[in-house]
């Protein structure tokens, strides 16, 4: 095959697998479930558990279900966009997910609706943004003050791109935090909202925690010691986030757990893991997926752009994209994913594996969920 | 030489300019100078009411009329909710907040019932949030819509302005047509969320729908009886006996154009008069104020300063009676053309009660009317 045909084919892979509610992946994904020893999954039901980013849900589903998440930060998209109004609308979308299942799905204002949705064996859900510029103001309090009301509890200070706070990772420009951006630490502060710095420019990053009083977290990112992605963070960085009580969410994206040599598997996962709990202790290691809570949720324009633009074939990075290799290893219907966790589904697997590499019993429950809600009892209101 | 009718819409449109976009010092005087022959026994009332004004706009900080006014709470009208887009709507939500960080000694704002009481303790302005056209809040899941906006603080929801929107006719589009189906969404949404459903503004026939499928009191923020005004803004003696029945109030409006009827020129006396019709109708637990009148001198947007003398309210009145400007403006009122005299602007709040008390209102019934009627419907309503 040509390299263009297996773009091609891969650009089939991932319409099928997040476009659409593959039965095949499916399959495939809940398979790694079936491994999982009693031990593990007694440890998964007990333990309070947290996915730090997630995107597109629309109800209760399959991968809700089988993911045992106690609580999710949503990703509430078009947050880019500096007219307020398709956030807010999107907004209300993920309220609309409540009122299709009500039974299993409850809204996170507080800490506490954490508890209750572990109570109830109810899904949280947490909204956030993962870009700032929705929120631009002359008085940026007063923005922060509406958005809070409204539910927002994470907003990462931008996304790769730069926003009117920050330089985004991907800006090439690694500029530093404007003077907007630090009213907004400050309101977001005063306001009960966590600041979110994944995927910021490494400059703002530092700029960030400079001002930062309370701990943040960094909702998708992995070492760049082991995968040198500028998405990923230095250890350097790492270190002056915990030195505010943040915590570092592992991300399941392939591009950012590639080193151009051994494919993006859940034990690469776990390497990540590994890495950060080395390097900055147990207690500011938290998972973050960055993976759809729906299947054939992805939309699909999106999906399209992905292995022709930025995501996939052109996504910057030393060691280009990991797709060709996952599918020249001939991973079928899993080549758009890391292999193990493909799916917010396979979180019990991921339980499974932690215990299988030694974690103790504790580390296990403060890193799937106990870490961030400490964040989020320092930082909401 | 007489000056041509063009001539005067010029005067009266520059004296509109100077009253509602400049902190006219001569405008200031005049309405100061009416609060002067308020009774010691009135300023007393005042002092001790919960005072809500159904409907206001127009504010950027504390300033002389909101410290005048004494006002407990007012609806605070936000502009930019006539087109659908949200983003606009939000930018003067946000706008709300700055009003408080600019003035938070004597500004605050209104979530529930209890904080209009804390309001009243500190000596402070209370701020509602509400607004008189829904299509900026427009989705397909209105339930879900009404939920986001009342977290970020939206009480009071006029389903249409004037003009038609997504839910109801407006009371000038002269179709007189009835509810949508979204807008029966609408109103469901708005009761389940602990919004209330304001009917001024909108056509009879979509009014009298809405009032049938309401489970809970409605307002008419700012409105006036049509029997007495024959304009097509104010509303039928069935609406305000339909409103009284449901348990809703009705707020006097304090807009000239819609208090004229050709003879008298509007005047504090007519004011009451309106508020004595619709308690004689329906009794003392039904009438509230809705002034309509800005809430600080210079702060009106300019563009729509000049749509309201040039346009609809005063060249283009639909009142059979004409515009009241050209009358006041002949008349002789000078900066009082386009005003209510002695509720020339919300800082007569203290003439406005005086009057109520020379009408013979007991103490009591005052309190109902400056405010505790729009504090049963807000308790009834809101969450």
């Amino acid at each position: 095959m040509r390299e263009q045909e297996k773009w091609q084919a891969l650009q089939e892979i991932l319409l099928r697998s997040r476009c659409t509610d593959d039965a095949e992946f499916k399959d495939v994904v809940l398979a790694y479930n079936e491994g999982v020893s009693r031990e593990a999954r007694r440890l998964h039901e007990e333990a309070i558990v947290i996915d730090c980013c997630t995107a597109g849900l629309e109800n209760a589903n399959w991968m809700t279900e089988a993911s045992g998440v106690t609580a999710m930060s949503v990703t509430v998209p078009d947050v880019y966009n500096p007219n307020a109004g398709a956030a807010i609308r999107n907004l209300a979308n993920i309220h609309w997910v409540v009122h299709r299942s009500p039974d299993k799905m409850m809204l996170v204002d507080a800490v506490e609706d954490i508890i209750t949705a572990k109570k109830q064996g109810k899904t949280g859900i947490i909204r956030s943004a993962q870009h700032v510029d929705f929120m631009l103001h002359r008085d940026l309090e007063g923005a922060v003050e509406v958005f809070q009301r409204a539910g927002f509890r994470i907003i990462a200070l931008a996304c790769d791109e730069r926003s009117f706070a920050a330089d985004g990772c991907l800006a090439g420009t690694d500029g530093g935090l404007t003077r907007q951006g630090k009213a907004l630490i400050r309101a977001m502060e005063a306001n009960g909202v966590t600041v979110d710095l994944s995927r910021v420019g490494e400059r703002s990053f530092f700029d960030a925690l400079s001002i930062c009083s309370k701990p943040v977290v960094c909702s998708n990112s992995n070492p760049r010691a082991l995968f040198p992605h500028p998405a990923n963070l230095t250890d350097d960085q790492m270190r002056a986030c915990i030195r505010v009580g943040g915590v570092i969410c592992l991300t399941a994206n392939p591009a950012l757990l590639w080193d151009g040599k051994q494919l993006p598997t859940i034990d690469r996962y776990l390497d990540a893991i590994e890495h950060t709990a080395g390097t900055v202790g147990i207690d500011a290691v938290a998972i973050g997926t960055g993976l759809p809570a729906q299947p054939g949720g992805w939309e699909r324009h999106g999906a399209l752009s992905l292995f022709t633009g930025s995501g996939g074939r052109e996504y910057p990075g030393p060691q280009g994209a990991p797709y060709l290799s996952m599918f020249d290893a001939g991973w079928g219907v899993e080549a758009a994913g890391v292999k193990g966790m493909g799916s917010i589904a396979c979180f019990p697997y991921l339980t499974h594996c932690l215990t299988a590499r030694g974690f103790s019993e504790d580390d296990i429950k403060k890193m799937l969920g106990n870490n961030l809600l400490r964040v989020f009892r320092e930082t909401w209101r | 030489m007489e000056k041509s009718e063009r001539e005067k819409w010029q005067d009266i449109q520059d004296i509109l300019m100077r009253v509602y976009c400049s902190d006219d010092q001569e405008h200031k005087r005049v309405v100061l100078s009416y609060n002067e022959g308020v009774s010691p026994e009135a300023r007393r009332l005042h002092e001790e009411a919960i005072v809500i004004d159904g409907c206001t706009g127009w504010l950027h900080r504390a300033n002389w009329i909101t410290d005048a006014a004494g006002v407990t709470a007012i609806n605070l009208t936000i502009p930019a909710v006539f087109d659908n887009d949200p983003g606009n709507a939000l930018r003067e939500t946000i706008h709300m907040h700055e009003i408080v960080h600019r003035s938070p000694d004597k500004m605050m704002l209104i979530h529930t019932v209890e904080d209009i009481y804390t309001a009243k303790r500190t000596g402070k302005t209370g701020i509602i949030y509400a607004a008189q056209h829904p299509d900026f809040l427009l989705h397909r899941n209105l339930d879900a819509s009404l939920e986001v906006y009342q977290r970020i603080g939206l009480r009071v929801l006029q389903i249409a302005y004037n003009n038609r929107s997504f839910a109801a006719d407006g009371s000038r589009t002269y179709s007189d047509d009835g509810m949508t189906s979204q807008g029966r969404g609408l109103i469901r949404a708005m009761e389940s969320a602990g919004v209330t459903v304001d009917l001024s503004h909108v056509g009879s026939k979509s009014c009298v729908e809405a009032m049938d499928m309401c489970t809970k009191p409605m307002v008419y923020s700012h409105s006036n009886p049509r029997s007495l005004f024959p304009h097509p803004r104010n509303i039928t003696d069935e609406q305000i006996r339909l409103c009284a029945r449901a348990g809703g109030v009705i707020g006097v409006a304090g807009y000239p154009e819609i208090m004229w009827d050709g003879q008298m020129l509007p005047s504090v006396e007519r004011y009451v008069d309106i508020m004595c019709y619709i308690v004689d109708m329906v009794g003392i637990d039904h009438v509230g104020i809705g002034t309509d009148l800005p809430a600080e001198a210079g702060a009106h947007d300019r563009q729509e300063a000049w749509d309201i003398g040039e346009g609809y309210t005063g060249k283009d009145s639909p009142n059979p009676h004409g515009s009241p400007y050209k009358y006041t403006y002949e008349a002789g009122w000078g900066i009082e053309t386009i005003d209510i005299r002695g509720l020339n602007s919300l800082a007569n709040i203290p003439n406005l009660i005086e009057h109520m008390l020379r009408r013979g209102f007991s103490r009591e019934d005052v309190r109902k009317v400056m405010g505790l009627n729009f504090l049963r419907v807000f308790q009834q309503t809101w969450k």
